[in-house]
């Protein structure tokens, strides 16, 4: 402590030694800050390394539904089905126009492909089920039956084009494979006519595309939403037209954020100058509220050079956490102010409290360190920086730019008052801290914790109410379970997505699921259908061509009608790969289904994202190598269990090593008590205010907890430090102009519209009206300062 | 060197001129007929509100080693109400009302609902049926290269355009009634040889047809 008496001394002879090292201390940071990088990758905000929350995450990143732009149309009463299919097709032409969205094509030559692909490979086609069903089909009467619609059928108008499958098939094995088909359609409660997606009432209709443009990227998604107010104002009256896209939620989310920072910012300044007039009055507190700028600059420049590059989340959340370093420049300011003389002696000795303050608080962030948050972990290491910065800076070279003030604001807030007043009024006091932490704790059972991204950012009005008309014409397109069958070969990748499909029909979920498997087939498989078609008809194929002529007889067909049929069942089916697929007009179809990186090949398939049939398909998927499910709702609850996880072992670590500190510092388990008595109250009442609330535990929140402890140790470390009356007042005074400083800036942010910010400021709010006031008003009566 | 052409080559090629700009003008008097008589044929068409007649069907297939006779009845109302029903050999046909209908097969006792964007055969029969009754020729051209097969009765031959029809049929030959005012037969000649006649008798013009012809008979 020595050795700042010594250095205050020695910088108050050479002044302008102290201006310079400010100097060179922003020139550099200056210098660093010109390479400044800034990312916007969510991906900080989830546990990184292989975790199983950052695997699922880059999966749900694959969902096809999640990269496309949503755009659903709806017609009133008096619009006919027809007219909604020709203004949905006429949009989709207008978006495609754009050169900027490629809308999806359900072309008829994509179905005629499919048709073509299934018929002509019909026995590679044809599973167990099927097999069980021609077994039954092959008796006299079954074959009579089918023969005598044939005949008819071919009497018909529609015979004329039914002719050539009637003579192939004539006992209709073909709509055996054509009912696999409903498997496909990715929006399987939707009905495609004439290449659009209709709803079953016809009253709404479905067009998905494409675009090149990021989701991440905010120019190109204020372009998208242009592009397509533009084209739906094309639309006839009567019909109308939402989009839906990540685009939308990015723009919105931005355009937010920049609203609510303006508002943030002005409110924040207003809530300053009002604190500079009321409290501080003085040109040397201008120098006060420079620190944290410094120390922004600082930990900016420190974790470029380490990072390499920054995190936006990092800079935001970190640009206002270093807003509290304000507050060690106040608890120098204070005491500094009315002293002329002996002010090295008076700053060694506030010294020990700002640095156990400081060590505490650095202790907080440092847990954060250990963090699975590759942004968290970042965070910690801005905040610490920033945090010692701001310390030195407060110690050393504050001080010089303090100019004596005789009268200060915190004498006036203190006034004395006569002692049965003051017992009265420290029994009011009393009651009503007991009585408002017993309501906080009554209220911390109803806490909950979040794991949901989507809540921790902004969705307005108009997009949530197109998510429920999402919901309730299709289903939850959007959030589906996806389950990743991968292999090193498209071959292997196919094998394990049959499989799935074989766990789908088992769970009776087949018929909601949208799977590649019935026309994605192995190499393997389809050599075993092949086998199994000329087993099955080497041991039945006699009898069945019996049959089919006596059949014939009976009803005139000729004796070569089904010619083709008998050269069917005798010739060896020949098997298809992946290229033929894609020539059969088939690629766009799969495109969202089947993709690979060149080393890794995998085939999705989706299914409701219900949690008993996660929960029951989980764990049958689970024994099948190469397969993964992945689930939104799932990946949130795994989410808020790591967050619970991390929010219990910060908390729970940051309390130990603070209270470590204070125990080595204090040496009194009294005073240890009343130190944490203001951090308790905070954490209490935050945790009981937010529960009443109705707030969610967040990401966001953990490190408002952590904030909260190292500020309200630090609350307590500054009242709990000896000091003489005059002292007491003005650590009082500091303590209290901290805490609205805090609220300034911090209780700003819940005047946020973005939920994200808002959670931080309500947190932060809560934690600090609570602590400032149980340091000022409560220690004190533990302490018998006042009486003093 | 070019050399001039003879006097034989000379004359050869006056009669080659005059043999073609005959043929032209032949082939234009034809079109120009043709066109006359379709614009007839759309303009009696257009002031009929419905049709009502039982027909006769004749199959030639190969599939079969006999002819397959039926008969039935096929009845239109505008602007797009349709039935066709085969009552022999074996009860069956189709309703159609705007884009959707049912069709019923008295062998199975069952009804199927369908829609014209669902089933794209029922969607070109039931679009080739109302393109005759009302005669769309907008349509109709669209769809066919049409030719004056003769005059007296009057008889159009339709070639399919489209690629895919085409597959299926070589031509249709249409003859109407002395009046030009609706289709008297129809045969559709298939690849491959086969063939179906359609014989239309006691043909009932613009005569009140309820809603309950255009709805699937109780078995």
């Amino acid at each position: 402590m020595r050795l700042l008496q010594r250095c205050y001394d020695y910088l108050a002879c050479r002044r302008w030694l102290a201006v310079l090292l400010l100097v060179v201390l922003v020139g550099c940071c200056a210098g660093v800050l010109t390479r400044l990088s800034v990312n916007n990758d969510i991906r900080t905000l989830l546990p990184d390394g292989d975790s199983q929350v950052a695997r699922e995450f880059e999966l749900l990143g694959q969902a096809p539904m999640s990269r496309k732009l949503v755009i659903q149309l709806h017609a009133d009463e008096q619009i006919s089905k027809a007219k909604l299919i020709e203004a949905t097709a006429a949009l989709g032409r207008r978006l495609d126009e754009s050169g900027q969205i490629k809308i999806d094509q359900f072309k008829q030559q994509q179905l005629m492909g499919l048709l073509g692909q299934l018929t002509d490979n019909l026995p590679l086609y044809l599973d167990e089920r099927d097999w069980q069903q021609i077994e039954a089909q092959l008796n006299a009467e079954a074959i009579d039956r089918a023969l005598a619609e044939d005949r008819l059928l071919l009497m018909q108008p529609q015979g004329m084009m039914a002719k050539q499958r009637i003579r192939q098939d004539p006992l209709d094995f073909q709509r055996l494979v054509l009912a696999k088909l409903s498997a496909l359609n990715p929006v399987p409660v939707a009905k495609i006519e004439q290449g659009q997606f209709v709803s079953s009432d016809g009253r709404n209709s479905l067009l998905l595309g494409e675009t090149a443009i990021p989701i991440t990227d905010v120019d190109g998604a204020r372009q998208i939403a242009e592009l397509f107010r533009a084209a739906r104002a094309g639309l006839p009256p009567g019909v109308s037209a939402e989009l839906l896209s990540g685009h939308l939620y990015t723009l919105e989310n931005a355009t937010t954020i920049q609203r609510d920072m303006r508002l943030v910012v002005s409110v924040s300044a207003v809530g300053m100058l009002l604190i500079f007039a009321i409290f501080l009055r003085s040109i040397s507190a201008i120098a006060v509220y420079l620190l944290p700028l410094l120390a922004l600059l600082v930990a900016t420049a420190a974790t470029q050079l380490v990072y390499g590059s920054i995190s936006g989340i990092t800079f935001g959340f970190g640009a206002v956490l270093l807003g509290i370093t304000i507050d060690y420049g106040l608890h120098v300011y204070f005491p500094l102010l009315r002293l002329k003389y002996y002010r090295g002696e008076r700053l060694a000795k506030l010294a020990r409290p700002m640095l156990t303050g400081g060590v505490t608080t650095l202790a907080a962030f440092g847990v954060l360190l250990g963090s699975v948050l590759p942004g968290q972990r970042q965070l910690a290491f801005f905040s610490i920086v920033g945090i010692v910065t701001a310390l030195l800076l407060a110690l050393c070279l504050l001080p010089q730019f303090i100019r004596h003030k005789p009268a200060t604001a915190g004498r006036r807030l203190i006034e004395e008052q006569d002692p049965l007043k003051r017992r009265r009024r420290n029994r009011l006091i009393l009651f009503c801290w007991l009585l408002v932490m017993v309501l906080a704790a009554s209220q911390i059972g109803k806490l909950r914790i979040s794991g949901e991204l989507r809540q921790l950012s902004y969705v307005p009005q108009a997009l949530q109410s197109a998510e429920q008309h999402l919901r309730d014409n299709w289903g939850d397109l959007r959030s589906s379970a996806l389950i990743f069958a991968s292999g090193a070969s498209w071959d292997e990748a196919f094998s394990r997505n049959q499989l799935v499909w074989q766990q789908l029909q088992a769970q009776g979920v087949a018929d909601q699921a949208v799977s590649m498997a019935p026309l994605l087939i192995s190499q393997q498989l389809q050599q075993q259908r092949a086998a199994r078609w000329a087993g099955f008809w080497a041991e039945h194929g006699e009898v069945t061509r019996t049959l089919l002529a006596e059949g014939a007889q009976k009803y005139g067909f000729s004796a070569t009608a089904f010619s083709p049929f008998e050269d069917l069942l005798l010739s060896p089916p020949q098997s298809f790969d992946w290229q033929q697929l894609q020539e059969a007009g088939l690629s766009d179809l799969m495109v969202n289904f089947a993709f690979t990186d060149g080393q890794r090949y995998q085939v999705l398939s989706l299914v409701p994202d219900k949690a008993e049939l996660v929960a029951a398909l989980g764990e049958r998927l689970k024994q099948i190598d190469g397969v993964e499910l992945v689930s939104q709702s799932r990946f949130g609850d795994q989410l808020a269990t790591e967050i619970f996880h991390d929010f219990k072992r910060f908390i729970g670590l940051s309390s130990l090593l603070v209270v470590l500190v204070l125990i080595l510092v204090l040496r009194s388990p009294v005073r240890l008590l009343l130190c944490l008595l203001p951090v308790i109250s905070g954490i209490l009442f935050m945790l009981g205010g937010m529960a009443w609330l109705g707030l969610p535990i967040n990401i966001f929140n953990v490190i408002a907890a952590i904030l909260v402890i190292g500020l309200g140790v630090d609350y307590g470390v500054f009242i709990v430090g000896k000091a003489d009356a005059e002292e007491d007042r003005a650590r009082r005074a500091a303590i209290l102009v901290s805490g609205l400083t805090t609220i300034a800036g911090f209780g700003a942010l819940a005047l946020a519209r973005h939920p994200a910010m808002n959670s931080i400021g309500v947190t932060v709010m809560l934690g600090i009206v609570a602590a400032v006031p149980t340091a000022v008003l409560v220690v004190p009566l533990f302490t018998g300062r006042r009486s003093r | 060197m070019l050399r001039s052409p003879s006097g034989f080559k000379n004359k050869l090629l006056c009669w080659l001129t005059l043999l073609l700009c005959s043929l032209v003008l032949v082939s234009g008097a034809g079109a120009a007929e043709i066109d006359e008589q379709l614009n007839l044929l759309s303009r009696n068409a257009a002031a009929i509100e419905s049709l009502y007649s039982p027909f006769v069907q004749l199959k030639h297939l190969q599939m079969f080693d006999e002819q397959l006779d039926s008969d039935g009845i096929f009845a239109y109302r505008s602007p797009d109400f349709l039935r066709w029903e085969l009552k022999t050999p074996v009860g069956s046909g189709f309703v159609m009302r705007g884009d959707q209908g049912e069709r019923w097969n008295s062998l199975s006792g069952e009804t199927e609902h369908f829609r014209i964007s669902d089933d794209p055969m029922m969607g070109l029969v039931s679009r080739q049926l109302l393109a005759w009754a009302r005669f769309d020729l907008d349509w109709l051209k669209e769809r066919y290269r049409i030719e004056l097969f003769s005059e007296q009765p009057l008889t159009l031959r339709l070639v399919p355009l489209d690629q895919g029809e085409a597959g299926f049929i070589t031509d249709i030959e249409i003859v109407f009634d002395d009046q030009r005012s609706h289709v008297q037969s129809l045969q559709l000649n298939e690849q491959e040889g086969d063939w179906t006649r359609l014989e239309f008798t006691a043909l009932e013009v613009n005569s009140v047809l309820g809603d309950e012809l255009f709805e699937v008979p109780k078995f």
